[in-house]
C-alpha cells in the first residue's frame, strides 16, 4: 500500500512540469544585399579583386551564405563569367574574392555584380536571391596615359606550353596598326573597336630574355615581352662523396636552364638531423659533417622555381662516400736495377688502404701497364680528439645516481678501432678515493652510484694505442637549484632556435639537453655541447616530429666543469590540434544545470599548448545560447553553443540556464594555436523535471519512514493492540477521554452504570443490525427533554432472571444514529455458562464503579456541549451494578467474568445534555453467546 | 655659374685625393702623340656597334628592322657632336670622362641583358680608354700648351643623366638599345675629336695641352661623377637594369 502510493505520488509528479518550451528557431530572413561592394585590379597577376560587406542586423552569429558573382565585358549586358561563392558570414564580415582573368584586364572595361542567397540549415525553404546589386565599373584603361597604343600584359611570365592571350588598345582608334610576334606579322580578333585581342597556343621557349610582341601604328612600337620559363626539370646523378670526412659535397645534373634569369633555387635537406642549406650552385652543394658522428644521411634536393618544385632524395652513408684526395710526397727509395721502393703520404681518413701501380716507360712514354693493386692498413694512433660527455643526475635517498654518456668519436679522430673508455671518478673531498671503471666499446653510457660529495668524472676513449684526451665533468653531492621556470619557444623549420642569459662571466660553455623522443620511455638523452661566447643557439634533430613537446635543459658550465641549470624551455617544433578530448566527468545534474570536470586530462602531453577549451553545448530544440555561449556551425553544418575557457588550468565548469526535461550534448575540447580536438565525441545528458529532487529529498524519505513505521507496527503490533484496539478497550485509558476533555463539553458525562437498572437483560441471538426488544425498561429522566434517550438496565428483574450465573458478559456497541432511536435500555440475561476470566479487575466492583464514574463525569464534563458530533461512551458492565435508589434484589455476587466488547456511539444530538448526576446515557449491548470470554 | 664651377672643382679635388691611390699607381706614357694614338685606337675600337650593340639586339632580339628602326639615341643621352667640337681639350677630357662614367654604370645595369663576354669586353674598355684620359689630363697638365688654357666655349650642357627607365620590359630593351646606339655614336665622335688634336697640333690654339693643363688636368680623373651621376630617387643598382622578377 505504502508503495502504491509512492509510486503514485511519483507519476503525479513527474506530471507536474509538463510545460512548453519557448525555442528560439531561425526565422526566415530578409534576403541581404551586398553593400560596399568595391572592384580592384592587380595587373602584374592579371587578377580583379572584390571586396564587400553583408550587413544583417538580425543575425550577430556566423550563417553561411552563397554569392552569385556575374561578371561582363565591354558592356554590362555580355557577361563571360558566372560563379557561385559559398562561405560563412559574420556580422559586418569584409568579404573578399578573386578571379584571374585571361584576357588582360586592361584591355576591356569589366562589370561586377553580385546577388545573395542565405545557405543555412537554420533558414527554413524556400531560399531565395536577394536583388542584384548594382554593376561595379571596373577600368583599367582610366589609368593608362596619353599614348596612342598600349599592349598588355606586361612582363607575363608563362610556362613553356601554355596559352597566352595579348591585346593592344588603340585609344586614337588607329586602323593601319601591325602587330608582329618575334618579326612574324600576325593577325588577332576584334574584340571592342578599339580592342584586338591574340591568342597564343603552346607557348615556346624563343630567348632567355623573352619572347616580344609589339604593335606599330604611326608611332613608336609598343610591345610586350613574354618571358617563358621551360619546364624544369628534376635533378639527375644526385651523388655525394666525401675527401676528408669533414665535408660532403653533392652533386647533380639539373638538366636543362629554364631559360629564365632568375634560376631555380636548390635546397638540400637532411631529414636524419633535421638540416637544410641553400645551395649556392645549380649543380654542386657543400654540406659540413657534424662532431656527433653521424654516418648515415638522408639527403633531399629541391629544386624550385616559379611554377614547379622537384626532388630527388638518396640514403647516403659517409664511409661509403670517401673520395681520398690524391696521395702526396712521392719518392722512389732505394732504386736498384730491378727494384725500387716508393714512398708517398696520404691525407689521414682511416687506416685501410689500396694501392695500385702501373708502369710506364718514361722517355718515350706510350701506354700505361697494367695495374696491380695491393690493400694494406696503416698503423693506428691515439684518438686525437675527447670524447663528447654529458650527464644525467638522479636523486636516490640523497645520494647521486650520475650516468655517463658519451658519444662515439668520428673516423677522423678516433685514428682506429675504439676498444674500450675509461671513466675515473674522483672524490674531491676525498682525494686518496679514485674509482677506475673500464667500458668496453661500443657502449655509450655508463652509470655511477656516487654519495654526497663532489666528483670529478674522466672519460677517456682507447684505441690500441692509446687514450683520447679526457673529457671531464664534475657532479656536485648536493641537488642543484631546479626550480627554474619553464619558458616556452615556437619551433620552425630549421629547429628550436633559443637563447639565455648568461649567470656567470667565467662560463667556460653551456649545454642544451633534450630528449629525442620525450614521448618514449627512456628518454634518448641528447646534449649540445657550446662555447662560452654563444648564447644561442638553434637546435635541430631529424628526431623532432609534429606535435610532440620537447623539453629543453640550458646549464652553464664552470670552471670547475660544474654544470648549473641556467633556464628550461619547452616547445613544439610545430603545434598541432589536440588529438582526443579529455574524459569528462558529469555530476550535479540538476533541472537547470550541471557540473563538468576533466581534470585528469594532462596538459602537458598534448599535441600544443594548450590555451584552454571549448565547451560545446547541442540542444535538441535548438534554443537560444546562453550567456557566455555563442553560436557556431560544426562540420555537418548542425549549430552549437561554444563557450571559451580561456584558462588551461580550469578543467571544471557549470552548464547553467538549462531547460528542464530536456535533452542536451556536449563536448569538451582542448585547443591549441593550431586548433580543437576533435568534434565528434558528443555525450547525451536529459535533464530531470523540477520536482525530481522533492522526490528525491522529501519523498523518499517520507517512504522510507512510513515503511520503518510498517515494520515497527508490524514488531509491536500486539503492543499496539492492546494500546490502540484492545480487546477489552480500558475506558480510563481511551482517546476519547482526551478529546472530551478537550472538547471541555459540560453536557456530555460518562454513563455512569449505577444510574442504569439492570431489570432485564435480553439476548437476540440475530444477525447484525437487529433490533433488540427489552423488557420492563423504565423512562428516564432525559426522556422528558424530547430526547430519545436509552437506558440501559442491567440489573435484571426476578421476572427475567433465569438464575445466577457464574459470569456476566457485555458487549458494547458502537452503532450509529439508528441505533440510538431505539429508545431502549436492553436487558440482558446472564449466560450462567460464561467461563472464568479476568476476575482481578472485578474482584471490588463498587470500588471500580465510583472510580470510572468520578473520572468519566470530570472528563465529560471538560466537553462543551454541540462540539462533538458523537460521543462515545463506555461502560462497564457489572452483575452488581444497579441503580443506587432501587437496590438490587438479588445480592451482588462476585462476578466470575466481566468482558468489555464494544463502544456505542451516541449522537450528540442524543447525548443528554441534562448533566446530573441522576443521568444516564442509554446502552444497548448485544451479548452474544458466541463472543464471550475467550 | 661660378658657384658651379667651385663646386666641380671642389668635388674633382676629393674624388682625385680618393681615387689617387688606385688609379695613379699605373704608369702614364710621357708621350703625348703616343698617348693621343692609343685614345683614338680605343675610340674607334668602342665606336664599333659589332662590341655592344649588336650582341645587345641579338640577344633581346629586336633586331626586326621595325625595331631597329626606333632603336635610336635619345637627345641628351650624350654630348652632341658640336658640343664636343667646341670644347676645350681640357673640357672635352672632362666631359669624356664624367661619360665614360655614366657608360660604366649603364654597362653594369645592362649586365644581364648582355652577353657575358661582350659585357666584360666592353666594360674593360671603357676603364682603359678612362685610364688614358686620365694619363692625358696628366700630361696636359705637365705640358706648356697654350691651347689648354684658351677659354672654352659653352661646354655641352648639364652632365647627362641617365633617362628614367621604362616600366616595360619591352620599352626597356628599345631604350637600353637607344642607349648603346648613343654610346657607339658618342665614342665615334670622341674618336674625331681626338684625330683632329693630332692633325691641328701646332696649326690651332685651341686644343693646346700646354694652357689647358693648368686648370683642367686636374679636373681629369677617370669617372670622377660617378656618384653624381646616379639619377635622383633610385638606388644605382637599379639604373636600367634587368627587372626584378
Amino acid at each position: 500500500m505504502a508503495l502504491f502510493a509512492v509510486l503514485q505520488t511519483t507519476f503525479l509528479l513527474a506530471l507536474l512540469p509538463l510545460r512548453t518550451y519557448q525555442s528560439e528557431v531561425l526565422s526566415e530572413p530578409l534576403p541581404l544585399t551586398p553593400e560596399s561592394l568595391n572592384v580592384s585590379i592587380n595587373s602584374t597577376k592579371q587578377c580583379m579583386h572584390l571586396q564587400w560587406t553583408v550587413h544583417n542586423p538580425d543575425y550577430h552569429q556566423e550563417f553561411k551564405m552563397v554569392f552569385q558573382i556575374q561578371i561582363s565585358r565591354f558592356k554590362a549586358s555580355n557577361v563571360i563569367w558566372l560563379e557561385n561563392y559559398s562561405t560563412t558570414v559574420k556580422r559586418n564580415q569584409v568579404l573578399h574574392w578573386s578571379w584571374e582573368s585571361e584576357l588582360p584586364l586592361e584591355c576591356a572595361i569589366h562589370f561586377v555584380r553580385m546577388r545573395t542567397m542565405v545557405d543555412d540549415a537554420r533558414i527554413p525553404a524556400p531560399r531565395l536571391w536577394s536583388n542584384w546589386s548594382s554593376w561595379e565599373k571596373a577600368d583599367a584603361q582610366n589609368s593608362l596615359g596619353d599614348h596612342p597604343l598600349y599592349v598588355f600584359p606586361k612582363d607575363k611570365l608563362v610556362e613553356e606550353g601554355s596559352n597566352v592571350t595579348v591585346c593592344y588598345i588603340s585609344m586614337n582608334h588607329q586602323d593601319n596598326i601591325s602587330c608582329y610576334l618575334e618579326d612574324v606579322l600576325i593577325y588577332g580578333r576584334q574584340l571592342d573597336q578599339n580592342v584586338w585581342a591574340f591568342e597564343f597556343k603552346n607557348v615556346s621557349f624563343i630567348r632567355k630574355t623573352g619572347t616580344n610582341f609589339y604593335c606599330k601604328g604611326q608611332g613608336d612600337p609598343e610591345g610586350v615581352v613574354l618571358l617563358v620559363s621551360k619546364v624544369l626539370e628534376e635533378p639527375k646523378n644526385f651523388s655525394c662523396e666525401t675527401q676528408d670526412l669533414k665535408t660532403l659535397t653533392c652533386t647533380w645534373d639539373p638538366g636543362n636552364d629554364t631559360g629564365l634569369i632568375q634560376l631555380p633555387s636548390y635546397t638540400l635537406f637532411e631529414s636524419f638531423s633535421g638540416k637544410k642549406t641553400l645551395c649556392k650552385h645549380r649543380n654542386r652543394c657543400d654540406w659540413q659533417v657534424t662532431q656527433d658522428s653521424q654516418e648515415m644521411y638522408n639527403f633531399t634536393l629541391v629544386a624550385e622555381n616559379y611554377f614547379r618544385k622537384r626532388s630527388v632524395s638518396i640514403l647516403f652513408n659517409l664511409i661509403h662516400g670517401v673520395h681520398p684526395m690524391a696521395p702526396y710526397s712521392l719518392f722512389p727509395k732505394s732504386v736498384s736495377a730491378t727494384n725500387a721502393t716508393v714512398t708517398w703520404k696520404v691525407y689521414s681518413i682511416g687506416s685501410k688502404y689500396m694501392a695500385r701501380v702501373r708502369c710506364a716507360y718514361a722517355d718515350h712514354f706510350w701506354k700505361w701497364s697494367e695495374l696491380i693493386s695491393q690493400n694494406f692498413t696503416t698503423a693506428e694512433a691515439a684518438p686525437s680528439e675527447a670524447p663528447d660527455v654529458w650527464r644525467d643526475v638522479t636523486f636516490v635517498s640523497g645520494h647521486p645516481t650520475v650516468t655517463l654518456f658519451w658519444k662515439p668519436l668520428s673516423k677522423v679522430h678516433a685514428n682506429g678501432k675504439i676498444l674500450f673508455y675509461n671513466v675515473v671518478v674522483e672524490n674531491l673531498d676525498e682525494p686518496s678515493s679514485l674509482k677506475v671503471l673500464s667500458v668496453p666499446a661500443p657502449a655509450n653510457s655508463t652509470k655511477v652510484t656516487l654519495n654526497q660529495s663532489s666528483y670529478q668524472i674522466c672519460v677517456t676513449a682507447h684505441n690500441s694505442v692509446g687514450p683520447s684526451p679526457a673529457s671531464t665533468v664534475a657532479i656536485s653531492g648536493h641537488p642543484g637549484n631546479e626550480n627554474v621556470e619553464e619558458g616556452r619557444m615556437n619551433g620552425t623549420e630549421d629547429g628550436f632556435p633559443m637563447s639565455w642569459k648568461p649567470q656567470s662571466r667565467n662560463a667556460t660553455g653551456y649545454v642544451v639537453e633534450w630528449c629525442d623522443s620525450p614521448q618514449h620511455l627512456p628518454c634518448v638523452l641528447r646534449w649540445k655541447n657550446l662555447g662560452p661566447t654563444n648564447t644561442d643557439t638553434v637546435i635541430s634533430s631529424g628526431a623532432f616530429r609534429p606535435g610532440v613537446r620537447y623539453n629543453f635543459r640550458i646549464y652553464e658550465i664552470s670552471t670547475k666543469r660544474m654544470a648549473h641549470l641556467l633556464e628550461k624551455k619547452a616547445g613544439y617544433l610545430k603545434e598541432l590540434a589536440p588529438s582526443y578530448n579529455p574524459k569528462v566527468n558529469m555530476s550535479n545534474l540538476t533541472s537547470h544545470s550541471f557540473t563538468l570536470s576533466w581534470k585528469d586530462y594532462p596538459t602537458e602531453s598534448q599535441t600544443g599548448f594548450i590555451q584552454g577549451y571549448y565547451v560545446y553545448l547541442k540542444s535538441k530544440t535548438g534554443e537560444k545560447c546562453h550567456r557566455g555561449f555563442e553560436k557556431t556551425f560544426l562540420t555537418d553544418n548542425s549549430v552549437c553553443c561554444k563557450y571559451t575557457i580561456d584558462n588551461p588550468d580550469q578543467k571544471t565548469f557549470v552548464v547553467k540556464d538549462l531547460q528542464p526535461e530536456s535533452a542536451y550534448e556536449f563536448l569538451v575540447t582542448p585547443y591549441t594555436s593550431a586548433g580543437e580536438g576533435p568534434l565528434d565525441d558528443f555525450r547525451k545528458v536529459t535533464t530531470p523535471d523540477e520536482y525530481s529532487h522533492i522526490l528525491i529529498h522529501i519523498i523518499l524519505p517520507m517512504v522510507f519512514f512510513v515503511f520503518v513505521i510498517m515494520i515497527i507496527c508490524y514488531l509491536k503490533s500486539q503492543w499496539l493492540k492492546d494500546k490502540c484496539y484492545p480487546d477489552i478497550p480500558d475506558p480510563y485509558k481511551s482517546s476519547v477521554l482526551s478529546l472530551i476533555k478537550f472538547k471541555e463539553n459540560p453536557h456530555i458525562t460518562i454513563m455512569n452504570v449505577n444510574d442504569c437498572v439492570p431489570d432485564a437483560i435480553e439476548v437476540v441471538n440475530k444477525p447484525e443490525g437487529s433490533k433488540m426488544q427489552f423488557v420492563g425498561t423504565r423512562k428516564s429522566p432525559t426522556e422528558t427533554k424530547g430526547t430519545k434517550p436509552a437506558y440501559l438496565d442491567l440489573l435484571p428483574t426476578e421476572k427475567n432472571y433465569s438464575g445466577p450465573g457464574p459470569c456476566i458478559c457485555f458487549e458494547n456497541f458502537t452503532y450509529n444514529q439508528a441505533a440510538s432511536d431505539l429508545g431502549y435500555c436492553g436487558h440482558f440475561p446472564v449466560t450462567p455458562q460464561a467461563p472464568h476470566c479476568q476476575l482481578g479487575p472485578l474482584t471490588s466492583p463498587e470500588n471500580l464503579l465510583k472510580t470510572l464514574e468520578q473520572s468519566y463525569m470530570n472528563s465529560l464534563g471538560e466537553i462543551p456541549a454541540g462540539e462533538a458530533n458523537l460521543n462515545y461512551v463506555s461502560q462497564l458492565a457489572s452483575p452488581m451494578s444497579g441503580d443506587r435508589e432501587s437496590p438490587p434484589t438479588n445480592p451482588p455476587e462476585p462476578a466470575l467474568c466481566s468482558e468489555y466488547k464494544m463502544q456505542m456511539a451516541i449522537p450528540l444530538g442524543l447525548a443528554s445534555p441534562a448533566r446530573s448526576e441522576n443521568s444516564s446515557l442509554s446502552s444497548t449491548a448485544l451479548l452474544d453467546p458466541r463472543e464471550h470470554c475467550h | 655659374m661660378g658657384a658651379q664651377r667651385m663646386q666641380r672643382t671642389l668635388l674633382s679635388l676629393v674624388l682625385r685625393l680618393l681615387l689617387l691611390c688606385t688609379v695613379a699607381t699605373g704608369k702614364c706614357s710621357g708621350k703625348y702623340h703616343e698617348l693621343l694614338l692609343q685614345l683614338q685606337r680605343q675610340a674607334d675600337l668602342m665606336q664599333d656597334p659589332s662590341t655592344l650593340l649588336d650582341p645587345y639586339i641579338h640577344l633581346q632580339g629586336l633586331h626586326s628592322p621595325v625595331l631597329q628602326e626606333h632603336c635610336r639615341e635619345r637627345p641628351g643621352d650624350f654630348p652632341s657632336e658640336d658640343a664636343l667640337w667646341r670644347l676645350s681639350r681640357q673640357d672635352f677630357l672632362q666631359t669624356l670622362n664624367t661619360t665614360l662614367g655614366l657608360i660604366l654604370r649603364m654597362l653594369s645595369a645592362l649586365q644581364q641583358d648582355l652577353p657575358e663576354a661582350a659585357h666584360q669586353q666592353a666594360e674593360m674598355n671603357v676603364r682603359g680608354f678612362g685610364n688614358n684620359i686620365h694619363c692625358m689630363a696628366q700630361l696636359l697638365r705637365g705640358s706648356s700648351d697654350p691651347k689648354a688654357a684658351e677659354p672654352t666655349q659653352p661646354g655641352p650642357g648639364p652632365t647627362p643623366l641617365p633617362p628614367t627607365p621604362p616600366s616595360s620590359t619591352f620599352q626597356r630593351k628599345l631604350r637600353n638599345c637607344g642607349f648603346l646606339r648613343g654610346y657607339h655614336r658618342f665614342m665615334r665622335t670622341a674618336g674625331q675629336v681626338l684625330r683632329g688634336w693630332g692633325e691641328r697640333q701646332g696649326r690651332s690654339r685651341r686644343h693646346s695641352p700646354c694652357r689647358a693643363l693648368k686648370r683642367g688636368a686636374r679636373r681629369t680623373q677617370p669617372f670622377p661623377e660617378i656618384r653624381r651621376l646616379a639619377p635622383r630617387g633610385q638606388p644605382p643598382g637599379s639604373l636600367w637594369g634587368a627587372p626584378a622578377r
